[in-house]
Parts: C-alpha cells; sequence; structure tokens
C-alpha cells in the first residue's frame, strides 16, 4: 500500500487513542447511559452493607455479652423454687472437675449497644470471690476500687458506663430510674475494664434486700460454678444434664441454643433481603443495560461487518458491564465504610459500642450483587448477539 | 485476486424460490477498479456481500488468492476480512461515542503507535485531520464518509469493497468521495457498488447487473451509453 507519508502531520491526539474498546470507554463518554445503573448498584450495595453489618453488631453484641459465661457457668433455683434443690448442690460440690463453687446472686443492666438493646449480666458476691471472678474473666479495676462487702456498691464494665452515660460515683438503679432493671440503687465505686463486659457488687448488700423481703438467705440460690483447667466442656455437660424442675442452669451452650432460633430467624431474614434485592435489582440493570445495549446493535453489527470475532464483542460487553459493577461495588463499599465511620463517630462509639465493618460477610453479601446483575445483565445482550446479522443493519436504509 | 464461479444467491419468499444472483462467474484481478452499476434490487449489493464474506452464497465458490474461501477457519476468515479487505457502506456507521481518529483505529487490525500515525496520515490526506479529536455528530455527512474512508484503509486492504458510497451524499461530494477512494487504487482492488453512473469518469471497468446476472463490459464507451440511457 502506497500513501504519501512525506505529508505526515504529527499532530497530537488528547487522551489514550490507542484503546478505542476499553472497558469504561463507553460509560465514560456515554455517562448518562449507565448513571442510573451506577447510583442504583451503589445504593444497593451501601443499603446492603450497612443491613449485614447491623446485624453483625447484634452478633457481636450477644458474643460480648455472653463472653463471661465462657469462662464460667450460673445454676439458679428452677422456675417453680427461688431455692437451689439441695441434690443439686451436693451434686455440685462432689463433683470434682469444678475448681470452685461461688455462691452468689445475678442482676442485670439494660445497655444499647445494638439494635433493640440488651441486658448485660453482672455478679453479687463476696469480695474474695469477686477477685478470683474478675481474674478468671481477665478484667481489672480500671479506676476506683471494688465494692465492699455489706454495702450498696458496685464497679461497672467502662463499655457499659459510657453506653449508660454514667460517672464513677453515681447512683443507679431502677430505685433513682424506674427503666433501669437493676433493682436497687447502686453507688458505682470502680471501672473494670477488660473482655468481659460485666458489673461486679457485694452479695451480702443483697442478702439484706432479701431478708427484707421475707426470703430464707441460709438456703441457696444461685451458684457461679467455675470448672477446673480444661474441665469446661465436661462440667457444662454436667449441668445440662440436671433437671429443669431442679434448677436452672445457664451456661455457654444453653444461650446459644436459645439464642439459634432468634438468630435463624435473623439471618434467614437477611438472606431474603439480599435476595429480593439482588434479583429486583439484577432484573432492573438487566432492562437498562438490554436497552443500551440494543441502542449500540449498529456499532456491533458493522464491527462484524468488518471482520471482529462475535467474541471480541462479547468479551468487550462482558468487560464492559463487569467493570460498571466493580467501580459501583468499590464505591457503594467505599460509601457505606465512610457511613459506618460516621455512626461509630457519632452514635456508636459514644455509646461505649462499634459497628465493625471489615467481616467476611459484608463482602460476600455485597459481591453477589455485581456477579447477579453482570450474569443477568450479559445473557439476554448475548443471546440477542448471538442472533445479529451485520447485513440487516448495513441494509437498513433510515 | 479475487474470484467467483457459477455463485448463485437465492432465498425462499413461502413457496416461491426468489433468485437473487444466478451463477456469477467472474474474475477481479488485482489493483482492479470494478463499478457494478444496476438499478436497485438487480443484485449489486448483495454480489458485494458474497465476494466481501459477509454473507454465504446458496450455490457457488469464491477464491482468494487462489484459495477457495470456504477452506478458512473461522479466525483465519475473520482476519482476512479485518487485514486485507476494507469496507465502506451507504451509511458511514462510525462509533458515535468515539473521536474521529478513534473510530479510524476501529478499522486497524491492532492498536499501537504505528497505527495512530497511519490513521493521522490518512485523516490528513483525506483533509480532514484538523477534526481527529472531535466526535462524529460534529462532522457533515461528507466528512463523516470521509473518516469511513479512512477507517477502511487504515489497514492497507488488498480489496476495497464501496457498497452505494456515495449513496447519501449531494452529487458534488459524491464525486468527490469517489474521487478520494480511487486514489488507492494503485495499490487496491476496488469494487464499487452504485446505481449512479454520473459520478463515475469512464476509467472504471464496468460490470453491469440485471436480474442477478452479470455483464462485464470494460471500455468506457458502454459508459456513455449507460449515462446516456440513465440522463
Amino acid at each position: 500500500m502506497i500513501y504519501s507519508y512525506s505529508s505526515i502531520t504529527e499532530r497530537q491526539t488528547e487522551g489514550n487513542i490507542l484503546k478505542p474498546f476499553s472497558a469504561l470507554k463507553f460509560f465514560k463518554e456515554n455517562k448518562r447511559k449507565g448513571l442510573m445503573t451506577f447510583i442504583v448498584l451503589i445504593l444497593s450495595i451501601c443499603a446492603i452493607s450497612l443491613i449485614t453489618v447491623m446485624i453483625n453488631s447484634i452478633h457481636e453484641s450477644f458474643d460480648v455479652y455472653t463472653q463471661p459465661l465462657t469462662k464460667y457457668s450460673l445454676v439458679a433455683g428452677s422456675t417453680s423454687d427461688l431455692y437451689l434443690n439441695q441434690s443439686v448442690v451436693d451434686k455440685l460440690k462432689s463433683d470434682t472437675d469444678i475448681e470452685r463453687l461461688i455462691p452468689c446472686d445475678t442482676d442485670g443492666i439494660n445497655t444499647n449497644f445494638s439494635i433493640g438493646g440488651s441486658a448485660v449480666v453482672g455478679t453479687f458476691a463476696n469480695v474474695s470471690n469477686l477477685k478470683y471472678l474478675l481474674g478468671k474473666f481477665n478484667d481489672v479495676v480500671k479506676e476506683g476500687r471494688l465494692p465492699k462487702n455489706n454495702t450498696d456498691e458496685i464497679a461497672v464494665h467502662q463499655r457499659i458506663m459510657l453506653n449508660k452515660n454514667w460517672k464513677l460515683e453515681q447512683i443507679v438503679g431502677n430505685k433513682v430510674d424506674s427503666k433501669e432493671f437493676l433493682s436497687g440503687s447502686y453507688k458505682i465505686v470502680g471501672v473494670l475494664d477488660g473482655p468481659a463486659i460485666t458489673f461486679v457488687g457485694t452479695q451480702s448488700n443483697r442478702e439484706k434486700q432479701y431478708i427484707k423481703n421475707g426470703l430464707d438467705i441460709t438456703k441457696p440460690i444461685e451458684y457461679a460454678v467455675f470448672a477446673k483447667p480444661g474441665k469446661f466442656d465436661a462440667v457444662n455437660k454436667t449441668l445440662e444434664s440436671i433437671n429443669v424442675n431442679d434448677a436452672t442452669v445457664s451456661d455457654f451452650n444453653t444461650i446459644i441454643t436459645q439464642s439459634n432460633d432468634s438468630f435463624a430467624s435473623i439471618n434467614t431474614t437477611l438472606i431474603g433481603v439480599i435476595l429480593a434485592v439482588t434479583i429486583i435489582l439484577s432484573i432492573s440493570i438487566s432492562s437498562l443495560m438490554y436497552l443500551i445495549y440494543l441502542q449500540r446493535s449498529d456499532e456491533f453489527g458493522i464491527l462484524l461487518a468488518m471482520g471482529y470475532r462475535k467474541s471480541f464483542i462479547y468479551r468487550l460487553i462482558l468487560k464492559e458491564i463487569l467493570f460498571l459493577n466493580i467501580i459501583s461495588w468499590a464505591i457503594g463499599f467505599l460509601l457505606a465504610y465512610l457511613l459506618i465511620y460516621l455512626l461509630n463517630y457519632f452514635v456508636y462509639n459514644p455509646q461505649g459500642s462499634v459497628l465493625n465493618f471489615f467481616s467476611v460477610n459484608v463482602f460476600e453479601n455485597t459481591l453477589c450483587i455485581p456477579i447477579v446483575a453482570t450474569i443477568f445483565s450479559i445473557l439476554p445482550i448475548l443471546s440477542k448477539m448471538r442472533k445479529q446479522d451485520p447485513i440487516t443493519i448495513i441494509e437498513r436504509r433510515d | 485476486m479475487i474470484e467467483c464461479k457459477n455463485l448463485t444467491l437465492s432465498y425462499k419468499d413461502g413457496n416461491r424460490e426468489n433468485l437473487v444472483l444466478d451463477n456469477v462467474d467472474m474474475q477481479i484481478n488485482n489493483n482492479e477498479t470494478i463499478v457494478l452499476l444496476g438499478p436497485s434490487g438487480s443484485g449489486k449489493s448483495s454480489l458485494i456481500y458474497l465476494l466481501s464474506g459477509l454473507k454465504n452464497p446458496t450455490f457457488g465458490q469464491i477464491m482468494y488468492d487462489g484459495v477457495d474461501i470456504e477452506k478458512y477457519n473461522s479466525k483465519q476468515f475473520s482476519d482476512l476480512r479485518r487485514k486485507k479487505f476494507g469496507y465502506i457502506f451507504q451509511q458511514h456507521f462510525l462509533v458515535p461515542y468515539l473521536k474521529v481518529i478513534e473510530n479510524v483505529l476501529v478499522g486497524a487490525p491492532k492498536m499501537s503507535n504505528t497505527y495512530r500515525v497511519k490513521a493521522q496520515q490518512l485523516l490528513h490526506e483525506l483533509g480532514i485531520d484538523q477534526y481527529m479529536n472531535k466526535r462524529i455528530f460534529e462532522l457533515s455527512g461528507g466528512e463523516r464518509q470521509r473518516v469511513a474512508i479512512a477507517r477502511a484503509l487504515i489497514s492497507e486492504p488488498d480489496i476495497i469493497f464501496a457498497d452505494e458510497p456515495t449513496a447519501s451524499l449531494d452529487h458534488n461530494t459524491a464525486v468527490e468521495i469517489l474521487k478520494l477512494i480511487k486514489k488507492y487504487k494503485e495499490s487496491t482492488t476496488l469494487i464499487i457498488a452504485t446505481h449512479d453512473t454520473s459520478i463515475l469518469d469512464g476509467n472504471e471497468s464496468i460490470v453491469r447487473i440485471e436480474h442477478g446476472k452479470v455483464i462485464r463490459d470494460n471500455n468506457a464507451e458502454s459508459l456513455s451509453t449507460l449515462k446516456n440511457q440513465t440522463s
């Protein structure tokens, strides 16, 4: 081929001109066409991320609340009898797998760490046992001191303090705030820190209340059961074998079993929401994409006429849709991260709580949207493209 | 060289068999300029489609440089059409969201700086290098067709198939466009289908197509006869 190369003009062209069919070219040059898909995807991915993180926070809160139960188990009187059955007490005392049995009483503080709120369990026992208990929990007194025997004092974990906006020396309980779970009134004398979010008080003072209410405090009401090292599961197995008419056992397994049903329904709802969003979204995006690519029939027809292979065009369409979805996913994900950061900063952290954004299921739940949307989009377009005849396009006179 | 033997194209319309091309035998030598002349529906475009591999014949053989194109596999055939053939259609079919130079590069067998420079040269030779970075909608009909010509030429094809390349243009632009296409005839075989004799200058080999049959003339006299007939 002879061209007159003498007249070359080295006019510089703007931008990257060597890739007219790069994956982002079409949507970059036709921002309006991809905009709707882009926005819908970003918002959906952001919404799914937020829902997943919120539900994760319920799971995490549950883990936090049940953390003490990974160190000890509680055995209390049955629902029909406040006092513990003597045979149960004897059984526990004779169990060689048990390191220590602490006579105690438990109560709760209502918190709002997660959606719906929950109660944190606290233990009332004598001071020497409280020291042992906190040692087992790996919790320490960060500020102030432990409650003294025969006082209306409690030491509270710093995250509960933050969540309730309590201060050291403050008097708390349902006597000062009727909405509070904790019965009675107590002065906060210490702030705890450590993995177990809990609170502690002295039992003797609670006993006074029981006597006042006409209860026989010589009879055992509740025990905190600590297993010897390596015997935690064996002890829990023994506790779970106790007849429900004889005692109420609260151990980690029991709590997990009890909560499994509610978590199962939460998880099913989450999956349902994700499925519904994914399917509705994928169908909508697929329709939008189909329209966009239908408008590009001439372009693809002429490429086929010029000798481009169908596989090239399929790859181009796949790349374009995939890139749009991936970019939308990344932006949606970042937006969700930003929102979680703001929620943590303004709402959760001041309550002593935190929404954890980075978990595998946030990736999984959001990734299924671009994947399914790509598949839903690509299939009808490719099916249409398969039947594409360039002659029909060339011969069209319009 | 491209040749065809017993080339037949027909399609069924209900129970009726419509014959578009009837046993066409033809040989087109390298660097030859062939004008397929005939009224609308005579089979000019169909012959172009068959020769360029856009359509399969009902019957017959097409040979490119002595090789039956049926013998090419899908990739070889695609390569043949992208590298050896250039296409210009009645409508420009340029990609609207690409710049002028990018549209020219669509016709290149691969994307490289060599082809970028070549695209710039072609646009310069066709007198539209000032529009290199413009979008298609900013160009006139004639300018768009020039871009389509540059796109067809960038791969330095052995054969250019031009199907009614001037039909959507006014007479003066049509003459000018045809001149531009013919500018490359020294190194390229040109096969042009048209029904407009007024744009021809008599230097072409004329092939008349009537009712799917081909009548080949080799002189300018037949063109003047044709021109007289149509005027």
